[in-house]
């Protein structure tokens, strides 16, 4: 029971973490059709200005909402750089073009920074926890709750309420008749782009508080499982993505639960060849959202 | 001219969806000049071609299948402010009554008449002065096209400029001031409604017989 209660919580936590990644690459990809590979590298961004900016003495209070801050304006300035010369291009070279993205972010990172990973020196009440009954609660499973909670309810409000939000749902379902609404193609990437890196910069903070480090490929395990849980709940749309990455993390939880020791180390492969599984089941994943290629004019 | 309707025949292919997508500034023109109010708006991008103040109901209507109507009709104001959006959305109201009964479903839910209405309401949303409508009746049963002709009608009474694009050469014809009549992207014949309705060149140009030139 308590070994349950246990596993719970991390499935929680986990997906939690996996839905905001998801979300991020669903909602590029919702707009523009493209999946952006270079969606960790937000995270490692975010990362590495947490190591900056603690180094400067900055408090925590200032480098979380900084670290976020610093995600977003990377993720604006990839689109202004690198992927706004880009839009009448094919979708294929949007696509390569974001994987160059990400290895020159690494290249630089390791050529300015070094390749060793650097230590975060997240607050104490991280690595702080508290029992019920017999099950151990870390504060930061408490703060990933309730943050990715709040996160998620207000991009939820956002995308419903606002103006721009009905902006964003418009151009993901039909980008050339949003246009002819008299709304700005760029204001509504860029709008894009700009809540895809407000998730990766929360994500970040949790991601990266379990091992406290930050290295130039930190980015590559948040963009697989983002990428995979987006993929999961159906490319595109918005609720499977966080549904996607509830799943995954389910996935995760459960083999290395069941799995004897000795298959431990293959649980990976294991979970992902359950998502191949469900994706021949489900090929347009669990929440089917149509092809945005398809219809990019 | 401003207040008149002004209708665009053609068959299959003639060229009515491209033209008014250039008018929109969703593709460039092969050549020439499009003039609104005086003005050469070749190069403009549609955005601020709805700002000038011409909106377009697409072929096809593609109204937002998974937005509320109300949340289509929102959004066919684009980022204009409050007192534009509700001085905008009363006269919509006034026009399609249903919209507002509707307001709450998804649009993808609606029959395609009331999807048309839909799509007409929308655009009107930004406040134009010159309303791009393209093949509205199309695949709407009579009755409908009865009621999207009269509204129409009731658009141009309004003062709205109508550049109508249709299959249905009589019904167009009938409310029309001006007609065009394109063959293969060429204007082939033009004239006043009622004598292109005499004319049987239209037929055949639309039929493509072919008109000798």
């Amino acid at each position: 029971m308590t070994e349950v209660a246990q596993q719970v919580i991390n499935w929680l936590t986990l997906g939690g973490i996996y839905a905001l990644l998801a979300l991020g690459i669903a909602m590029v990809f919702s707009v523009l059709g493209l999946i952006n590979f270079a969606h960790g590298e937000l995270v490692t961004i975010s990362g590495y200005s947490m190591v900056a900016l603690s180094a400067l003495g900055v408090p925590w209070a200032l480098i979380i909402p900084l670290s976020i801050v610093a995600a977003m304006v990377a993720a604006v300035l990839m689109e202004r750089v690198v992927f706004r010369p880009l839009r009448k291009a094919p979708v294929s070279a949007l696509l390569l073009a974001s994987l160059a993205l990400s290895i020159v972010i690494q290249n630089i990172l390791l050529l300015f920074v070094g390749a060793r990973s650097k230590a975060i020196p997240f607050p104490a009440w991280t690595n702080s926890n508290f029992h019920v009954g017999g099950v151990v609660v870390q504060w930061l499973d408490v703060a990933t709750w309730v943050v990715t909670a709040a996160v998620l309810w207000a991009v939820i409000l956002f995308l419903k309420r606002s103006v721009r939000g009905l902006a964003l749902r418009a151009a993901a379902e039909d980008f050339q008749t949003t246009r002819l609404m008299g709304i700005r193609a760029d204001g509504v990437i860029r709008g894009a782009f700009a809540v895809s890196g407000l998730l990766a910069g929360v994500a970040a903070f949790f991601f990266l508080a379990t091992a406290s480090l930050v290295g130039p490929d930190s980015g590559f395990i948040p963009l697989l499982n983002g990428f995979i849980a987006a993929v999961i709940g159906g490319l595109g749309s918005l609720s499977g993505a966080v549904l996607g990455g509830f799943v995954l993390a389910g996935l995760d939880v459960f083999f290395q639960l069941v799995l004897p020791d000795s298959l431990l180390p293959f649980s990976e492969a294991i979970v992902f060849g359950f998502v191949i599984l469900v994706l021949l089941v489900r090929p347009n994943g669990l929440m089917a959202a149509r092809s945005v290629a398809a219809e990019r004019a | 001219m401003p207040g008149e309707i002004v209708t665009i025949l053609g068959a299959n292919g003639a060229g009515k969806t491209t033209c008014l997508n250039a008018v929109m500034g969703l593709i460039p023109p092969a050549e020439g000049h499009i003039f609104f109010e005086g003005e050469n708006i070749v190069g403009r991008s549609p955005e601020s071609i709805v700002d000038l103040g011409i909106a377009l109901s697409p072929e096809g209507r593609r109204v937002f299948g998974k937005l509320t109507v109300e949340e289509n009709l929102r959004i066919g104001a684009g980022l204009k402010g409050q007192s534009h959006v509700r001085e905008r959305h009363a006269e919509v109201i006034d026009l399609f009554p249903v919209l507002e009964r509707k307001g709450d479903q998804f649009a993808g839910l609606l029959s395609g008449g009331e999807q048309q209405m839909l799509a007409i309401g929308r655009a009107l949303m930004s406040g134009p002065r010159l309303l791009l409508l393209d093949e509205p009746s199309l695949g709407l049963a009579p009755i409908v096209v009865s009621t999207v002709f009269e509204l129409i009608e009731r658009l141009r009474d309004r003062g709205i400029t109508i550049a109508l694009v249709e299959q249905n050469v009589d019904r167009a014809l009938k409310i029309a001031n001006r007609g065009y009549v394109l063959s293969t992207g060429r204007i082939q014949l033009s004239g006043e409604a009622h004598e292109l309705r005499e004319n049987s060149a239209v037929e055949e140009a639309y039929l493509g017989l072919g008109v000798a030139t």
